[in-house]
Parts: C-alpha cells; sequence; structure tokens
C-alpha cells in the first residue's frame, strides 16, 4: 500500500490498463478470449429477445388469438436458439478449463522472465520485491478477473441495448424512466465502492497484525516457542486489539452504507416500478394501444432496470480492477540493464584484481566495504576470515556481480565485470552458500540445475554426488538420480537432513566444472567430521580452479595459499596463516582465542 | 441466467451488492493464505522411506473416501452450531434478512403482481392501481429498505468480531494442540491448515444456508401463487426441480473430483511460484539458472492439468446439457408458455392478466432456481471442508491442558529413565534407552552428529512430546503428573531455530506481556547476552519493534544478533534448568567466547544443558553425553572421554588437530 502512495509516477487510464491485460491475455490464447467475448454477447443478447420479445409476442398473440399451433411452432423454434446457446455456453466451459491455465502459464512465465532478468539489488528492495510478488500472485487470476469483468460489461451493454430497442417499439417513453436510473446507479455504485477501499485501506495495518498473529500460531516453526513461552498470549492481544478496532471501523463504514443503501433502493424502486406502472396504468386507460405488450412491458421493464443496475455495477469493478493492472504493468515495463547487447559473453576466467573497491548500500550512510585491494591468480585457495558483519559476504556478492561496486573496478581476466554479459558469467562460478536451497526436483536437477540431456550428463551428476561424499546415500536410493527430492508434492519423495542438502550443495560446484569455486560459510550446519571432510574434498576436486573460502572459523581456512583478514569493510592483515600468526596482529589474536581451548587440552595430553 | 455465475439472481435487491462483498473477501484472504502457506518444509529430516510411503497411501484413501450427503450435512450443521455458540444473532440476523426480502419480493412480484395485471388489463382503475402500488410501497419499505437492509448490516459488522473471535479461539486452540501433530502431515494438513481457513468458510456456511432457505421460501410463495390459479402449472416447475436435483447432484460431484484433482496437480504449479517468490531463493535462481528447470516443471503441471480437465469436461458436459435443456429450456420456456397459451387460446380458461401472473412467477421460480444451485455448490464445498474442522475442533487438547496431580516439587533433579521415543507410525526410534540425571547447579553437554536425536531429547525434556517408552522425572516426580504450565516455567529452553516476533525487543525478550517494572530486568538480561552495545544504539531502546512485520521501519536483527536476544530471555526468566541448543552457531569466535563466558558467570544456581557440535564451547561442561543414532555412547567428563579414546577422543582429534598442529610447530 505504501509503495502505491507515493511510487506512482505514471499513472494508466482504466481503460488502457485493461486494454494492456487483455493484450496479454489475447497472447496467451487469442481463441478463448475471441470466444468468451462471442458468447457472452450472443449468450445476453439472445436471452434478452428470448425473455422480453418472445413474452411480448406470446402475450399479442393470445390477445389476438393467433391460432395455438403456430404459437407452439414458434415458441419452440425460438427454443431450439436457447438449446443452441447451451451448446455454446457447454463449449466455452470445456473451453475455460482447458485455456484458462494455458493463458496464466503464458502470463506467468512472463513475469519470471522478467525477474530472472533483473538485477539482484532489486530482489533486496523492499518496493521492488512488493511489486515483484505481487504481479506473481497476480498474475494467476487478475488477467481472468478483468476479461470477466470487461466480457459481463461488454455483453451486459449489448443486453440493455437489445432491450431498450425492444421496449421503444413499445413505447419509446418507456426508456425515459431508465435514465435517472443510470444517474442513481452510478452515483450510488460509486459511492459504495470509495466506502469499501476506504475501509479497506484504514484496515490495511490492522489486517496486517492479525494476520501475523494467525500465522504464528499455525506455522511449523513457531510451534515449539508458543507452548514454551507466553508470547502467544501477547500475539492474542494484539489479535483481538486489531479486530476491535477494525470493527470500529467497519461499524461506522456500515452505518453510513445504511443510509446509502435506503436513499439507493427508495429511488430505484420508485423509478423502476412505481412510475412506469402508473405510466402503464395511465396509458391503457386513455385505451388504443394494445393491453398485451404493454403487460409484457412490465417484467421487460424489470429486466432492463437490474440489467442496467448490474452494468454499472461491473463498470466500477472493472475500474477498481484495472487500478490493480497498473502494477504489474509497472513490473512487467521494467527495463533491466543487462538486456543491452554491448556485453561480452563470459569465457574461461582467471586472475581476478580488485582495485580500491568500495560499496554503499542504497540508501545507507556508511560504506559497506572501502579500498579493498585484492589480486587473485588462477587456481589460488584464498580465505576471508573476519567478524560477522565485516563486509565478507558483501565482497563476494560484488566478485560475482550481484551488485556493482559503487567505488573502484573489479577485473576479472582483465575485463570489467560489468561488461560480462550476466547469465554467461555467472555460469563460470560455483557456489555454496550458508543459506543455499534445495528445490522440490529430481535430484539430478537439483545437482545440475537442469535436465540432464544424455548420458553421459548423468553420468556427471552421479560422479559429482560421489565427489561430494553424497555416494552411500545415492545407493540406497531406489531411482538413484531420478529420485524427487523434498515431500514437497510427492510423498515419496527424499527429506534431506542439512548435511545432506549441503553435499547436494556441493556437488552442485563439481558438476558445474565452474573457474571460480566461492564458499560462503557453507559448513556452520555441519558437524565437525562431516566439516573436515568436506574441506577436504573440495580442496582435492578444486585442483587448478580457484577457491575462495569464506569463514569465520580460522580452523577452516587455515590451509589457504592466503587470508584476508577482513574489519569493518576493509582488509586490515593479509598474508599465510603463519605470516599473519608471526605478525602477532589481529589475526593472530583471533586464531589464539579460538584454538584456546584445544591448545590446553594437547598441552594437558 | 445459470448458477455457473448467478448474474441473474435478481429483483431481491441484493445481487450485486452481496456478491460484491463476497468476492472481496475471496481474493483477499486467497492470497495472504497462500503467501502464508507452507514454507519451510524445504529440506525436513523424515528419511524413514517405508513410512512416508504408508504415509503416502493411508492420505490417498482418506481422498478418496467420499462423504455421504448425510455426512456432508452433518457437517454443515455443526459449522452452523458452532457460529451460533459464538454469536447468537449474527446468523440469525442475516438468515432472517435473507427471508425476509426474499418472501416480501416473491410476495410482491407474485401475489400482488397479479393483482396489478389484473387491475391493468382489465381496464386499467388508476385508483385501484394506486392503491395496490401504496401496499407495494408499504411492504416494501418495511421489509426491504427497513429490515433487510439494517440486519444485513449488522451482520457484517458483527461478522468481524464473531471471525476475529473464531480465529482466536482456534489459535489458541492450535497453540495447545500436542506439537508432534506439526510434525505428521497427515495432522498437520488436516487440522491447522483447516482451522487457520476458518473464516472463509464461516461466511460462505452462513450465506448458503441463508441462501437456500430464502430462496426455498421464495419458491413456495411463488408456487403457491401458481396453485391457486392452476395447479397444474405448479407441475412444470415441480419437474424442474426435481430433475435439477438429480443432474445437479452428479454434476457437482464431478466438479468436487475435478477441483480435488486440480488441487493435486496444482501443487506443482504452486510451488514453482512459491520458489520464485521466496526472497531466499532469489539469489540462488540468479547465479545457477535453475529457473528452466522450474519452468518446465510447471509447464508439465499445466499440461497434466489441461489433460485432466478434458477428460472431466468431456464427463460434466452431457449431465450440464441435460439439466440446462430439460429444466430450463423444456420445463421453463417451452412448457409453461405453451401451456398457458393452450389454455387461453384453445380452451379458454384463463386470460391474459393470469397468463402474464403465471408466467411471471414460474420465471420467479426459475431465478431462485438458480440461487438454489448456487449456493449448493457453496453447501458441498463448506460439508467438505468442515470435515477437516471438524476434527480440529474436537480433537482432544494432550499434554498442553495437563493441570497435574501433584504439586511441582521443590527439588530440580531432573531424572530420564531408558526413555526411548518414535514417532507414531514409524519402526525406527530416534531415541532408545536413555537414561541420565541433571543435578541442582550441573553443567551439562549433549554432544553428536547431525540427526543423532539431540533436540528430539530436549523437546522430550521440556515435555513438547511425551516418551514412547520409560518416563522423565523432576524432583522425583513423572512429569506427567506435573501442570505443564509451572513444570515449563521451573526449565528454560532455546532451540536452534528460536524465532524473533513482530514485536518490540522487550517484548522479544520477556515473550509475554511487558510491564513498567520489568524493564530493568529486561535490560540487564540483553547485557548479560551481550547485546548491550547493540541496544544502546537503538533509537527507541526497548521500545524498538523488530521485524517488519508490523511497521515498515521495524529493525531486522542479524543472525549474530538475533541469537543474542534469544539467549536474553534465558537470562531474564528464573529458572532451575537452562537448555540451550547450539547457542552459538551463528556468532563469530569472539561473540562466542564473551557468551559462554557471562553464561558460566551468571548461571552459577542453576543447571545448564547445552548442545553443541562444537566441541570447544561444551569441553568444560561437568558432563558430556555422546549421542549416537538415538543412544547415550558415551558420558564423562572431557578428560575421561579422551582418555578412553572413543568417538568423542576422534571427533576432538578433528576438531583439535588444525589448532593443535600449530601448538607443535610453534
Amino acid at each position: 500500500m505504501k509503495t502505491k502512495e507515493h511510487k506512482q509516477e505514471r499513472t494508466y487510464s482504466a481503460l488502457s490498463n485493461v486494454m494492456y491485460m487483455l493484450g496479454i491475455l489475447w497472447h496467451g490464447s487469442r481463441g478463448y478470449v475471441i470466444f468468451s467475448f462471442l458468447k457472452e454477447l450472443t449468450e445476453n443478447v439472445f436471452w434478452t429477445f428470448f425473455s422480453v420479445y418472445l413474452t411480448e409476442w406470446i402475450y399479442t398473440a393470445i390477445e389476438n388469438n393467433t391460432p395455438f399451433s403456430v404459437l407452439a411452432s414458434f415458441v419452440g423454434a425460438m427454443c431450439i436458439g436457447h438449446v443452441c446457446i447451451h451448446i455454446s455456453a457447454a463449449l466455452h466451459q470445456l473451453c475455460e478449463k482447458q485455456f484458462l491455465p494455458k493463458m496464466y502459464q503464458d502470463f506467468y512465465k512472463r513475469v519470471i522472465h522478467k525477474s530472472v532478468s533483473m538485477e539482484y539489488p532489486c530482489f533486496e528492495q523492499p518496493d521492488f520485491y512488493d511489486k515483484y510478488t505481487r504481479a506473481l500472485n497476480e498474475c494467476q487470476w487478475r488477467g481472468n478477473s478483468v476479461l470477466y469483468g470487461s466480457v459481463y460489461f461488454v455483453s451486459n451493454l449489448a443486453a440493455v441495448a437489445a432491450a431498450a430497442f425492444i421496449v421503444a417499439r413499445v413505447d419509446p417513453v418507456l426508456l425515459i424512466f431508465i435514465v435517472p436510473m443510470v444517474i442513481v446507479s452510478l452515483l450510488f455504485g460509486k459511492k459504495r465502492a470509495d466506502l469499501n477501499f476506504q475501509l479497506d485501506f484504514s484496515n490495511t495495518r490492522d489486517g496486517r497484525t492479525a494476520g501475523y498473529a494467525k500465522r504464528v500460531f499455525y506455522e511449523k516453526k513457531y510451534a515449539g516457542e508458543l507452548r514454551l513461552f507466553s508470547i502467544g498470549k501477547l500475539l492474542l492481544k494484539r489479535h483481538e486489539k486489531a479486530y476491535d478496532s477494525m470493527q470500529e471501523r467497519t461499524k461506522e463504514m456500515r452505518r453510513k452504507l445504511v443510509v446509502l443503501d435506503v436513499l439507493n433502493w427508495t429511488l430505484f424502486s420508485v423509478f423502476s416500478t412505481i412510475l412506469p406502472y402508473l405510466y402503464i396504468a395511465f396509458v391503457l386507460h386513455k385505451g388504443g394501444v394494445p393491453t398485451a405488450a404493454y403487460i409484457a412491458m412490465i417484467p421487460a421493464l424489470t429486466t432492463l432496470s437490474w440489467r442496467t443496475d448490474d452494468a454499472v455495477h461491473q463498470l466500477v469493478s472493472l475500474v477498481k480492477e484495472s487500478m490493480f493492472v497498473t502494477n504489474l504493468r509497472e513490473f512487467l515495463s521494467y527495463t533491466p540493464k543487462s538486456e543491452s547487447d554491448k556485453l561480452i559473453k563470459a569465457g574461461r576466467l582467471s586472475d581476478i584484481e580488485i582495485t580500491n573497491v568500495g560499496f554503499t548500500y542504497a540508501g545507507a550512510d556508511k560504506p559497506t566495504l572501502h579500498d579493498v585491494n585484492m589480486t587473485v591468480r588462477k587456481g589460488e585457495k584464498i580465505a576471508i576470515v573476519g567478524h560477522n558483519g565485516a563486509g565478507k559476504t558483501t565482497l563476494v556478492k560484488l566478485l560475482m556481480g550481484l551488485y556493482e561496486a559503487t567505488d573502484g573496478e573489479i577485473r576479472i581476466s582483465g575485463e570489467n565485470i560489468n561488461d560480462y554479459e550476466p547469465k554467461s558469467f555467472h555460469e563460470r562460478f560455483g557456489t555454496v552458500f550458508q543459506d543455499l536451497q534445495i528445490f522440490a526436483l529430481p535430484l539430478s536437477v537439483n545437482v545440475l540445475m537442469r535436465k540432464p540431456g544424455n548420458e553421459e550428463e548423468r553420468k556427471l551428476v552421479e560422479d559429482s554426488l560421489r565427489k561430494a561424499q553424497f555416494g552411500e546415500k545415492l545407493d540406497s536410493l531406489e531411482n538413484g538420480i531420478d529420485t524427487m527430492v523434498t515431500k514437497e508434492f510427492d510423498e515419496n519423495g527424499m527429506g534431506l537432513s542439512g548435511g545432506e542438502a549441503q553435499k547436494i550443495a556441493i556437488a552442485r560446484v563439481f558438476a558445474r566444472k565452474p573457474d571460480i569455486v566461492i564458499l560462503d560459510e557453507p559448513s556452520s550446519a555441519l558437524d565437525p567430521i562431516a566439516e573436515y571432510r568436506m574441506y577436504q574434498n573440495m580442496l582435492n576436486a578444486s585442483e587448478g580452479e580457484t577457491v575462495i573460502f569464506i569463514s569465520h572459523r580460522l580452523s577452516a581456512t587455515r590451509d589457504a595459499d592466503r587470508i584476508y583478514l577482513f574489519e569493518n569493510g576493509t582488509i586490515i592483515e593479509q598474508g599465510s596463516h603463519d605470516e599473519l600468526l608471526a605478525r602477532g596482529g589481529t589475526y593472530a589474536e583471533m586464531w589464539k582465542l579460538q584454538a584456546q581451548n584445544y591448545l590446553a587440552e594437547e598441552v594437558t595430553a | 441466467m445459470r448458477a455457473k455465475n448467478g448474474r441473474e439472481t435478481r429483483k431481491s435487491g441484493k445481487a450485486g451488492n452481496g456478491q460484491a462483498e463476497q468476492g472481496n473477501g475471496k481474493t483477499g484472504s486467497g492470497t495472504t493464505e497462500q503467501k502464508d502457506g507452507k514454507t519451510g518444509s524445504g529440506t525436513t529430516e523424515q528419511k524413514n522411506g517405508k513410512t512416508a510411503i504408508r504415509k503416502a497411501r493411508k492420505r490417498e484413501k482418506k481422498q478418496e473416501e467420499k462423504l455421504g450427503m448425510k455426512r456432508l450435512i452433518s457437517n454443515v450443521w455443526y459449522v452452523m452450531r458452532y457460529i451460533y455458540a459464538h454469536d447468537k444473532k449474527m446468523a440469525l440476523s442475516y438468515i432472517a434478512a435473507q427471508c425476509a426480502s426474499a418472501g416480501a419480493n416473491a410476495y410482491l412480484s407474485t401475489f400482488l403482481l397479479k393483482e396489478i395485471i389484473q387491475v391493468l388489463t382489465q381496464g386499467a382503475d388508476v385508483a385501484a392501481l394506486v392503491r395496490l402500488l401504496v401496499i407495494w410501497l408499504v411492504i416494501y419499505s418495511v421489509v426491504q429498505l427497513g429490515i433487510y437492509i439494517t440486519l444485513e448490516n449488522v451482520f457484517y459488522i458483527r461478522l468481524v468480531k464473531v471471525s476475529g473471535g473464531i480465529q482466536r479461539e482456534l489459535m489458541e486452540k492450535a497453540g495447545r494442540i500436542d506439537l508432534i501433530c506439526y510434525d505428521l502431515p497427515e495432522y498437520y494438513d488436516d487440522f491447522v491448515v483447516a482451522a487457520s481457513q476458518s473464516e472463509g468458510m464461516i461466511t460462505k456456511a452462513v450465506m448458503c444456508i441463508a441462501n437456500i432457505a430464502s430462496c426455498m421460501l421464495a419458491m413456495l410463495i411463488a408456487g403457491a401463487m401458481i396453485v391457486t390459479i392452476n395447479p397444474v402449472v405448479a407441475l412444470f416447475p415441480t419437474i424442474g426441480f426435481l430433475i435439477n436435483i438429480i443432474t445437479r447432484f452428479i454434476i457437482t460431484k464431478l466438479e468436487f473430483q475435478y477441483e480435488l484433482e486440480k488441487a493435486k496437480i496444482g501443487r506443482k504449479a504452486d510451488y514453482s511460484r512459491r520458489v520464485f517468490y521466496q526472497p531466499e531463493y532469489a539469489k540462488e535462481i540468479k547465479l545457477s539458472g535453475i529457473e528452466e528447470a522450474l519452468i518446465a516443471q510447471y509447464d508439465e503441471a499445466v499440461a497434466e492439468e489441461r489433460k485432466m480437465a478434458l477428460r472431466y469436461s468431456l464427463k460434466i458436459i452431457p449431465p450440464t446439457l441435460i439439466n440446462w435443456i430439460c429444466v430450463y429450456t423444456v420445463c421453463q420456456f417451452y412448457a409453461v408458455p405453451v401451456y398457458l397459451a393452450y389454455l387461453a387460446v384453445v380452451k379458454k380458461k384463463i386470460g391474459l392478466g393470469e397468463v402474464a401472473s403465471l408466467k411471471n412467477a414460474t420465471n420467479d421460480i426459475k431465478s431462485r432456481l438458480d440461487g438454489v444451485n448456487y449456493a449448493l455448490v457453496d453447501f458441498q464445498r463448506v460439508g467438505q471442508y468442515a470435515e477437516k474442522f471438524r476434527r480440529f475442533v474436537d480433537y482432544e487438547i494432550g499434554i498442553e491442558g495437563c493441570a497435574g496431580s501433584v504439586a511441582v516439587p521443590e527439588d530440580c533433579t531432573l531424572e530420564l529413565k531408558h526413555v526411548s521415543f518414535k514417532y507414531k507410525d514409524s519402526e525406527a526410534y530416534v531415541l532408545k534407552d536413555v537414561s541420565m540425571t541433571v543435578r541442582k547447579g550441573e553443567k551439562l553437554a549433549l554432544v553428536g552428529e547431525n540427526g543423532a536425536g539431540k533436540t528430539t531429547l530436549i523437546k522430550l525434556i521440556m515435555r513438547l512430546y511425551d516418551v514412547t517408552e520409560g518416563c522423565i522425572t523432576y524432583g522425583g516426580v513423572d512429569i506427567r503428573k506435573l501442570d505443564i504450565r509451572e513444570y515449563r516455567r521451573k526449565l528454560g529452553a532455546i532451540f536452534q531455530d528460536f524465532q524473533i516476533y513482530g514485536a518490540t525487543l522487550a517484548e522479544n525478550v520477556k515473550m509475554d506481556v511487558v510491564e513498567q517494572e520489568e524493564r530493568t530486568d529486561i535490560r540487564r538480561a540483553l547485557e548479560r547476552a551481550d547485546f548491550g552495545e547493540r541496544l544502546a544504539k537503538l533509537e527507541n531502546g526497548l521500545e524498538t519493534e523488530l521485524t517488519r512485520e508490523f511497521s515498515d521501519n521495524g529493525i531486522m536483527l542479524s543472525g549474530g544478533e538475533s541469537q543474542k536476544a534469544a539467549i536474553a530471555r534465558m537470562f531474564l526468566r528464573d529458572m532451575r534448568i537452562a537448555i540451550l541448543d547450539e547457542p552459538s552457531s551463528a556468532l563469530d569466535p569472539i561473540a562466542e567466547y564473551r557468551l559462554n563466558s557471562s553464561m558460566l558467570e551468571h548461571a552459577s544456581g542453576q543447571a545448564v544443558i547445552l548442545i553443541s557440535h562444537r566441541l570447544s564451547t561444551t569441553k568444560d561442561a561437568d558432563r558430556i553425553l555422546l549421542l549416537e543414532h538415538g543412544v547415550i555412547a558415551e558420558s564423562g567428563t572431557h578428560t575421561e572421554l579422551i582418555a578412553r579414546g572413543g568417538t568423542y577422543a576422534d571427533m576432538w582429534k578433528v576438531q583439535a588437530e588444525k589448532y593443535g598442529k600449530e601448538i607443535f610447530a610453534g
């Protein structure tokens, strides 16, 4: 909500938004869009004739004593038309089930492809992220509501026109009663929508509070603490307070609504019933007109008035709906920088040169990194150590082009990394993050990150898993590398422990055959033995590749060719483990502290 | 025109309004729920393949077990009673509003309209018409404007309060259900998901009952009017109604099966959406290019859905067409007017006025029939859904409701006697024959590889689970005999996956409502947990809102800071036994060191159970227990265990090696 408030640089008209959305759907399934309009239009227009005109015809026929056979066959003929309409509606039902998913699919892919092409920092901006998640969510149903909104509105309008035509044939004066009704509907429809919107808007915050409290009670991760502490009490209190104020607001809004409704329906009934009846009585009383036609106009006017009211409501909700399209539209019209075609495709990467690099997060007043200089030759094993928050992870993100340095430059293989085409550049890296993710996809895809295309690739997956110490588990799997990972939607899927997940992440690196391997504290979820094995493996397997370790556990990184110690966003010491110890600086201090417990032991032993 | 979109529910003066509201509710809650939905099931530790398969079979069976009509009705009845118990007026006011409106409108559009048409066809006496219109206006104003609008608004106002109240009741229940239910998917899905979606169901239940009742009433009135003129005419709508019931039942059943299968397939598509949705995946997706594989999976799901949809469509179309053609075309639009014309033209039994009145009445019945059909779909949904809801509400609270028969003893010795634990339906024991004693002031360490059962053991001690075999005693009394709240107050545990809540910092430490005078204690606890420096930097100090859940200015703590805040919870509580599960994993070595010393310094009178896989953290413990595959494999002091040369000694060697080498070298 907040973002919508001040970030609306461009405003689109409701019509343009609706057209935009229809354009997207059109791309997804042209036939379905056309069919939806056609079906609804013919159905509504036919229905108007079928109910209004046919009634008038029958009454007139009775009044004129038309032979029964003529009457029965005419009604029969109309009924055959009605059956045709049913058939088209049934076909439409079938198409709906067939083509809606297809339309969504097309739509969804658009959003995904857009998101994949966006620069990484976007994902860390709440504004963008909010837009993105909303777009993702909306592409599942927003299209449908706009399509049906416009289909219903258009066809209703056509039905109103048809009904008006039939009524006008009998007596054009009757149409006069419709005009004030349209005005009443529009006026009150708009007012009602405004009230609803205001209520929703002022309830946003309380809704969020209540939703959060609810989530805590139902989500698994909170379940333990909820039972051990009294935090639940606190949240229930907040929930109650939120609901109390929502109810207060609802009460207030409903009070206004009651007045509105009473006025609305009074006016509506006067124009749709009282006045027309009096008019019809007046005309019939005067005589000289066919009674049957006028009697038939009673239900016709009801139909006409409700149709009009519906059309107005549909218009109001369509306009409201179209407002929400703005978000999607803005999202899809982001232009990512990386689409420019001047970029170089990355080949094999060799030496890394970091010169005077600094980085400040957008909106931060202090740089996270400053004056970082570093040269890494091909094949070197480098460790980056330092306290939490010293800037280690940020540096790695800069190196991989996830962020762009605000000062200085990073060159790999002699080229500024900003000049590389991101996709091919990222392919040259193998990374294991602390917060690594496992996907609910077959094991092979989880390792290769795409479907293995041939036997050779399958072999590669298997080898990589074995190298990553996953062999034992792999042998126990009935379906081998085709096993579905996680129980997300396959009950027979393989659940993974933290350690196993980590091994898969490491296998990804092996399968990728990258030029540069980056390990961002990958071992924190591992127990000591597993950690030790993992590092050994990683080092053995990445012979010839550049490896960059990040860790705050110094025991893990001591074998590195060179260690960089970060503090407050810059390198304060560098050198091999022995050099740094000999120097007796911060590193030596940290080492001592960490080794302390173990050292004492060895002395006594 | 058809129940499908219900556009044609005319005349009762609420179509647009009511529907719009329903629509809003639906989209609103839909999106949030999706967002809330399962987030962290990526890597669960369920590894027993066999049980998984069995469970899967069981679930499939459960889905297959179709609910009979009787059960559906009883379910809806259950929900209505539940709502009624919460607020007697809410549901009644809505049902009354709908019935009053439908009844009055039915009367106006049949009986009174008949009079009006009579006047119009027989010379159109204006005075008589005015008299009728005055009656019309009086009934309309009293019922539609007075009763209906008032009651409907009363309903919407009460609905907010009631759904809030029901939500809280269910939340409280969810918070007291045995934790084990959260670990077993068959419970979790049924209970928790069912309860969390209760609001929408409540509204739906009230609305569909009100609609069915009011439409039936209106049909009866219209039918009565028809019977007064010519009973035979009533035959057509009645036949239509019967055909409708039969075919509609078949259609609804098929539609329901379709929805079920669609939901099943939809899980795949939903998953891929969720992955793209969550920030923690963004980095991985960006770097790995896995999006193609995810999209391919999504495509597969869509293709599968379309194939399935085609199969169902072909099954659904014939009964649908039969329904439409028989009920609407034949009974309604052909038979009625032709028969009326026959009576008027051939038999000369009725005049134009009667024809028009009858035709209007049958039209009325038809639109009400649409309303019933529409409501029946919801009725079935509510009935299906209520099955889970019912099981949740009727579920008996186990552990959390334990009031205890014995007062919690002063002596705080905790003893585990031959404790074993396994999950229901699983053959593999997570813990097997574990015995141990924790005495006052003792510092105990639990070490072992991931998955050895350390966390489960803590959960048993806290009585989040009950032991399968053996028993746990506190001060010599079986903990199952103690008041659960009192007992837990004596213990304090911080789990590895502790959570930070969308509340103030003080509340996050106290984990309860904070009173003014407690603030000093909270501040001290935070300082002891090494959070003092950060606290000093916070503009709003203890009142700082954490997380961005409520306030966009909320502070997001880093992993290490969160851990410190969580540990401060321990310092605040006056407990006998403190349990810390991997308390320092997110901390760097210096922070860890400081925290450890602080903990030892301030926890002098308390027993401490420390879980860690970093052996340097646990080395100074009075006793170290090594868990291996659910069994205590070794126990003793660090020196004893090293001397023994077992697994612990091996682990120690691996960890110490890197540091150890140094000492010999230097």
